[in-house]
């Protein structure tokens, strides 16, 4: 009977048959299920049930593409069925029946990693036919996918499902006659490898396959170079800024109907958008509405750029700490053994210009060299800062910085007026920091250092540029108040330049300065006043304690300095610092663009309002080049000369 | 109108009339969610309770359990921030937590049966006292439902309210002196969706809403596995449960106090 079958109908026909029959019935399952979720769900709502509609559901543009991953994902594992139920003589004693168990894994595996639709796993599975039915459609849902990679699966998925129908109908050409004992596996690889007559040749098949292979490739590699322009992504980004501000601030009149009048005001613009900058500018219009620090967007680029510098080593330094002072931009700090110490730079001489030459870093715009001059840099920054949050001396301090810092390697020729007001040029190269790079949620990668030194009036100078890498900071303060320093005359904690970080630490440093719980401050979210306490740590560091401010003191400095300015268990010294204090979170939008937003007002222990004001120092130090040149650091001689007074 | 057309026609009315049949007769009364609590015919507190542990596996089996070790995730994915937790619990009111997430934290509580205590890398040590002692306990105590009325004074039922997409129980339970804790209990299984509570921290009460995401199961008793919990700012934190031993052997050194704690207590 099979023989007289055969002879009529290539078993290829039969095969297709057999797909076509099986699919069928696949798809009637479906329209029913379907068709019942329809009759159902609409009734059971009218009713008064629940019921929410599943998440794949309430994407409704993307119901297409879920559509035709499914049916292409049964197709692919229907043709599987067709050629391994070809080997099996009997499902209930075969061996190779656990191999109908196999279209189970990639589910599995998606499942998995499902809370992650973006990572690595899951974008492997969305291109591997059989498990890019299942992967791909959670990866549209709950992720993103580019166009591209939809393209290159659904390409995939093809290739496979006209490759397996092939060898099932090879499969089955050779086992349909067979009949009293399973096929081995190398009967299998011979039937599926060999020419048979009346089947498919394979070596155009394997050629057209191999091609398909090839051109998804070059489609993902062209999909992934340019990274187009989703405008859905970008106005979801725009919302979620939106919303989250809307959810979040405290301020219930602030983020009411003018804030939704804001979003109606320049989601249109949004809409009209046509690249991702237009977006993200406008989208930093209406976050510098609201008039505070710590809000803003944070470009991907910067992610990259950070991501990169860490990779090759960290941040390049010159050793040089630059500050607006009397209309210049004048040396503070010369780093010991740095390059700008071994070139000979002196404390207070006025920076005139950078010449940035042989550059390192790869993510920069060209490799010709660039030329920043001091007074254009301040005139941009003075308009930059024109009615802005962040004022313009700390704009300019951190300006001047980044102008001599970038990867290490980067050759500098700085041009400076000395103190007999001739030119100088030095030529410097930048070199590796002496922080730990630090990464800290959807913060970009930071370079933590702590530097801790004994001063000649056997006073301990401890100093640290950010309040991040919890576990090597406390144990290094702890080191040196209750070790290092813990009988010196005094100690100096040099707060200048500090960027700020986690309040958390604020209160875990305070904690050796205190002897009974106290407070720091209060921070008031919407609905939640939350108070900042210090928890007493053994042994108490009973010496003088100074801190040191400038206007680059940010954010958690602040709460720092101002703390212990309230506490009275510090006299802080310097100029008064930034001013721009809010705590706050970052978050990754779905554009990949960092989104920092604050979560609440702080006040002081005091009642001090710090936002836009700073800290004032309890000894306010004014520099001037004259100065500097005479005392070097006039600031930490004050503080010096403070605690030295105190210990007598 | 053919006879074949007919028959096909009665067929569907039939049909539609068996399924709205079906609807109406079903036991499930329909639940308008309501933000006022609706006082219903209901059972009291301590029933939905009892039915709790009923649907946990039942009082004697967890009575059977003498310790257990979890090991979870946890991780605030809005904040790109995750990390480890490992707790021990034991009878006479032992336990202990580890939760460390790198670049963050790494935070310890536990009790020795006598002091409760929390000690953090970051902020320190500290002794527990009143509303965040009692919380702490109600958090780490093995199965407290078998006796909520050592954490509350008063549990009440007020009705039923949709929670997490289910009808469940809400029940109140109050204790001088400590914020009241309001527990979802689902109206089928029985089972904890979970609550809204007025968190005592360190740095204030914090209103959280936590939701029990799914069930594990091991040896016959449930626990959650999956605990996400919407945090005043927003953001959501997830504790997954990765693995959960039941009496194992336990070194009494676990729940030791720390040494920065023992600088604490009074002398």
């Amino acid at each position: 009977m099979t023989e007289q079958i055969v002879s009529a109908i290539r078993p290829q026909m039969w095969i297709d048959g057999k797909l076509i029959g099986i699919t069928g019935a696949a798809i009637g399952s479906l329209a029913f299920l379907f068709g019942t979720a329809l009759i159902c769900l609409p009734a059971a709502w009218l009713l008064g049930y629940g019921i929410p509609l599943p998440g794949s559901l309430q994407r409704w543009d993307y119901i297409p593409l879920l559509i035709v991953f499914y049916f292409g994902g049964v197709l692919f594992w229907n043709c599987f069925y067709a050629g391994v139920a070809s080997v099996i003589n009997d499902p209930n004693t075969s061996s190779r029946t656990s191999l109908l168990f196999l279209p189970m894994l990639p589910m599995f595996a998606a499942g998995l990693v499902v809370s992650q639709p973006d990572g690595p796993m899951m974008r492997i599975l969305s291109l591997i036919p059989g498990a890019s039915s299942t992967a791909m459609p959670m990866r549209l849902v709950l992720g993103e996918a580019s166009s591209a990679e939809v393209l290159a699966s659904f390409a995939l998925m093809l290739a496979g499902i006209a490759g397996l129908r092939l060898l099932a109908g090879r499969i089955f050409t050779a086992g349909i006659m067979l009949y009293g004992k399973e096929p081995s596996w190398l009967d299998i690889a011979t039937w599926t490898l060999g020419r048979q007559e009346g089947t498919a040749n394979m070596a155009p098949i394997a050629r057209l396959c191999v091609s398909v292979i090839c051109l998804t490739s070059a489609l993902l590699n062209t999909g992934a170079a340019q990274d187009p322009f989703d405008p859905s992504i970008q106005l979801r980004s725009f919302d979620e800024v939106w919303q989250t501000i809307k959810n979040v601030h405290w301020d219930r009149e602030l983020v009411g109907e003018k804030w939704d009048a804001i979003r109606d005001e320049l989601r249109p613009k949004v809409e009209k958008a046509e690249n991702a900058i237009a977006v993200r500018e406008i989208t930093q219009t209406m976050i510098s509405k609201l008039g505070h620090s710590h809000c803003g967007i944070i470009p991907s680029e910067t992610y990259q750029a950070m991501e990169e510098q860490s990779q090759n080593g960290g941040e390049g330094i010159s050793g040089l700490t630059i500050r607006f002072i009397d209309e210049q931009l004048v040396v503070t700090q010369v780093r010991p053994g740095s390059p700008a110490a071994s070139a000979g730079v002196e404390v207070g001489w006025a920076l005139k210009s950078v010449l940035r030459s042989n550059l390192k870093n790869a993510a920069a715009e060209n490799k010709e060299p660039t030329t920043s001059y001091a007074e254009q840099l301040i005139q941009r920054v003075r308009a930059a800062t024109e009615h802005q949050v962040t004022r313009f001396e700390t704009a300019m301090g951190l300006a001047a910085t980044s102008i001599v810092t970038g990867s290490i390697g980067d050759q500098l020729q700085l041009t400076f007026l000395d103190h007999d007001e001739m030119q100088q040029s030095k030529d410097i190269w930048l070199v590796k920091g002496h922080g730990t790079p630090t990464k800290l949620g959807h913060l970009p990668v930071t370079t933590v250092e702590f530097r801790s030194l004994r001063l000649t009036s056997d006073i301990g100078h401890v100093a640290f540029n950010a309040f991040l890498d919890p576990s090597r900071l406390i144990k290094e303060f702890q080191q040196a108040v209750t070790q290092e320093y813990a009988n010196s005359n005094g100690l100096v904690i040099d707060l200048r330049g500090n960027m700020g970080g986690m309040i958390l630490l604020t209160m875990g440093m305070c904690g050796w300065l205190v002897d009974e719980p106290t407070k720091l401050g209060l921070m008031t979210m919407k609905d939640t006043p939350l108070e900042l306490v210090i928890n007493p740590r053994k042994p108490r560091y009973s010496r003088p304690v100074a801190v040191l401010i400038d206007e680059c003191s940010i954010s958690a400095a602040e709460i720092f300095a101002g703390g212990l300015q309230d506490l009275g268990v510090a006299r802080v010294f310097g100029h008064r610092s930034a001013g721009l204090v809010l705590p706050s979170n970052v978050v990754s939008l779905p554009n990949k663009d960092g989104f920092q937003y604050v979560t609440a007002d702080y006040e002081s222990r005091s009642g001090r309002v710090l936002e836009g004001r700073g800290v004032e120092p309890d000894e306010s130090i004014s520099l001037t080049r004259v100065l500097l040149r005479a005392e070097h650091d006039p600031v930490l001689a004050a503080a010096t000369r403070w605690i030295l007074s105190q210990s007598k | 109108m053919s006879i074949r057309f007919k028959r096909k026609i009665t067929a569907g009315i039939f049909t539609l009339c068996l399924f709205c049949t079906a609807v109406y007769a079903s036991p499930l009364k329909p639940v308008k969610e309501d933000k006022t609590t609706t006082i219903t015919v209901s059972p009291t507190g301590a029933e939905v309770i009892a039915k709790y542990v009923v649907a946990l596996g039942g009082k004697e089996k967890l009575l059977q359990v003498k310790s257990i070790v979890t090991k979870a995730k946890l991780s605030i994915p809005a904040a790109g921030v995750s990390g480890d937790v490992s707790m021990h619990q034991a009878d006479k009111g032992l336990f202990s937590m580890l939760m460390e997430i790198p670049n963050v934290v790494t935070q310890k509580s536990g009790s020795d049966g006598k002091t409760i205590w929390e000690s953090s890398n970051v902020t320190g040590a500290e002794i527990l006292s009143g509303a965040r002692a009692e919380q702490m306990k109600l958090q780490l105590t093995m199965f407290p439902s078998l006796d909520i009325t050592q954490f509350f004074e008063t549990t009440e039922c007020k009705g039923t309210e949709m929670f997490a997409g289910q009808s469940c129980y809400v029940v109140e339970s109050k204790k001088k002196g400590i914020p009241t804790m309001t527990t979802y209990y689902s109206v089928e299984t029985g089972l904890d969706k979970g609550n809204r509570m007025t968190v005592s921290t360190a740095m204030g009460e914090m209103k959280m809403v936590s939701e029990i995401k799914s069930y594990g199961e091991r040896d016959g008793i449930k626990f959650p596995m999956e605990i996400e919990t919407t945090l005043p700012n927003g953001m959501k934190q997830v504790m997954t449960i990765e693995d959960m031993q039941f009496n194992t052997n336990i070194d009494p050194n676990e729940f030791k106090l720390p040494e920065d704690v023992e600088q604490l207590q009074p002398k």
